[in-house]
């Protein structure tokens, strides 16, 4: 094996030979995976689907190189295939089988014991509270229900250290949401790793402590949600409901004064944007002094999703203008 | 072996999901024997084949044995097709489900259909002509049938695989399977056939296997059949294995 990285991939690159597309171009990813999950972000087109779909071996390596837990996925394909799960984006079902039937067989084709494998299908029926419809084809189900299915297919084989899911919580109901983080949670802490694909920004957020960002097939970012937030979402946004001219004024005047920027203003409501928080405290005293009244106050940190926004406008501007 | 389990438990659970259709899989070839057959050997009552006379019913029998090995081959297609399509090949290759185990899964299953249904023609057979293979015939023509059969479905996992989108599944067979039927000595005997039908089934495998069931039935297989049969079999099981684990398995 001899590296410590989780994920170690080399100038990846890969081109769709039918239409000439190249959905990755020469990315690295060195990871370690210290906080056991890491995200895979990107606007639709970056090459997410591809990078999983290259690493989980469901589609051949063309240039570049991977390793996971240390093994080469182009020489170890059959250890790496039994140290991974998947749960795709897709149904990926059998549809006319019952949800313990569609288990029961992907147990057993995983090389799982009768006994373990019994144990855990109950056990996860109960979790994701479809015992009573254990029997019921998959074809009976809702989009939920069916999602909820694989989630337990994917969580079934304790033996898969490195679990890939697409879009976790897509079409899950609240409780369902909450199973999965909690379970997802608890896999971590039994050292299992996971990397996600999603679009659910409040997801990564609530997850995930790393992240890869990429956007036409390159890599634009590796690092952490605080670190992403920090450096694109960096601004807060105050929120002032003022309550008399003498306020409106005052604001106006102070934020030419200081280059703070106006978002919006609509009547008595004013939405201001700055980087440091203290700066505001500033104005507060400033429409003290000067007599004026507010009615209403709230601030708004930029979240994951407006870091997300930022980097893609940031990036599109790039692009844009060459 | 829990591994092919698993498969074994998947195709068997997937019969008994579609019971409509895998009751119709072994009823279609009783039907087959007793109005087909009967009615045909009321018109013909016998059939010259290689310098000996048979009775007609006797002489297609064989044949529609051959053709229960044929039909696994759009059936096969479309349930690979199927698992291609839902990424369910993808979920099992990526566990540790070979393309190898995969496809002993399907053997195992559907080559246990194909044998019910023609032990159930056999004996149909023999209630209505009385005629019974001797036992050494029998275990030729079983070994000729398995062959036959796993020369079918690996060329339905090809098809399957190959050509995406049910409409298109659909053209091809519609504009392949009669001229494949018609090109086989399952009905007739090719003796009197026009030029370019028998020029057609020289290169329809088809033709080889009817000739080696009914010759294994009537006990007098050549081994240079056996040996075409053996080959193409053995050849298509190979680059369908080959291939299943070359090819891509995203949906």
């Amino acid at each position: 094996m001899g590296t410590s990285f989780i994920i170690d991939i080399e100038n990846l690159s890969y081109v769709y030979s039918n239409s000439g597309v190249k959905a990755l171009s020469s990315l690295s990813v060195q990871s370690d995976m210290k906080s056991g999950i890491l995200a895979i972000l990107g606007p639709n087109g970056a090459g997410k689907t591809t990078l999983v779909n290259v690493m989980t071996t469901s589609m051949p390596l063309q240039t570049g190189k991977i390793k996971i837990f240390g093994y080469d996925i182009a020489r170890n394909r059959d250890i790496i295939r039994s140290l991974i799960a998947l749960c795709a984006q897709g149904l990926e079902l059998d549809l006319l089988l019952s949800i313990k039937a569609n288990l029961w067989s992907y147990g057993l084709i995983r090389g799982m014991k009768k006994e373990t494998l019994k144990k855990r299908i109950d056990y996860l029926l109960e979790l994701f509270q479809m015992k009573e419809k254990a029997d019921r084809r998959v074809l009976q189900l809702s989009g939920g229900e069916m999602r909820r299915v694989q989630l337990m297919r994917t969580f079934l084989d304790e033996t898969a250290k490195l679990l890939f899911i697409d879009e976790p919580t897509l079409g899950l109901d609240p409780l369902g949401r909450k199973v999965t983080w909690e379970l997802i949670k608890e896999w971590v802490e039994k050292e299992h790793y996971f990397i996600l694909t999603t679009n659910d920004m409040a997801e990564v957020e609530r997850l995930s402590s790393e992240i890869v960002f990429l956007y036409k097939g390159q890599k634009l970012a590796e690092t952490t949600v605080e670190e992403f937030k920090k450096q694109y979402a960096g601004r807060i946004k105050i929120n002032i409901k003022t309550g008399n001219e003498n306020s409106k004024a005052c604001i106006r005047k102070w934020s030419s004064k200081n280059k703070v920027n106006v978002l919006h203003q609509s009547g008595h409501t004013f939405t201001l944007e700055c980087k440091d928080i203290l700066i505001f405290l500033d104005l507060l005293s400033e429409i003290s002094r000067k007599g004026g009244e507010i009615e209403g106050l709230s601030l708004q940190q930029e979240t994951l999703e407006d870091a997300f926004i930022n980097l893609i406008e940031k990036m599109e501007g790039f692009h844009g203008n060459n | 072996m829990g591994i092919i389990e698993g498969f074994v438990y998947r195709e068997f659970n997937l019969k008994r999901a579609s019971l409509g259709t895998f009751l119709a899989q072994l009823i279609n070839p009783v039907i087959y024997v007793v109005f087909f057959a009967t009615s045909m050997s009321g018109l013909l009552a016998s059939v010259e084949y290689r310098g000996q006379t048979y009775n007609y019913f006797i002489f297609v029998l064989p044949g529609l044995l051959t053709l229960q090995t044929f039909l696994v081959f759009p059936f096969v297609g479309s349930l690979v097709a199927s698992d291609k399509r839902f990424g369910l090949i993808r979920t099992f290759f990526i566990s540790k489900g070979t393309p190898s185990k995969y496809v002993l899964g399907k053997i195992i299953v559907e080559g246990a259909v194909v044998f019910v249904e023609c032990f159930f023609m056999l004996a149909i057979g023999f209630l209505f002509s009385g005629f019974l293979p001797l036992i050494s015939n029998l275990l030729l023509m079983s070994i000729m049938i398995g062959l036959a059969f796993l020369f079918w479905l690996s060329l339905g996992i090809l098809f399957g695989l190959f050509v995406k989108g049910e409409v298109s599944r659909a053209a091809i067979l519609t504009l392949t399977n009669l001229p494949v039927l018609f090109t086989s000595p399952m009905f007739y005997t090719l003796n009197e056939v026009p030029a370019w039908v028998s020029i057609g089934a020289l290169i329809n495998p088809l033709r080889y296997h009817v000739d080696s069931i009914r010759d294994a039935m009537f006990g007098i297989l050549s081994p240079t059949t056996f040996i075409i049969v053996l080959v193409m079999s053995s050849l298509t099981l190979l680059i369908s294995l080959l291939i299943l684990k070359k090819a891509s398995i995203t949906p």
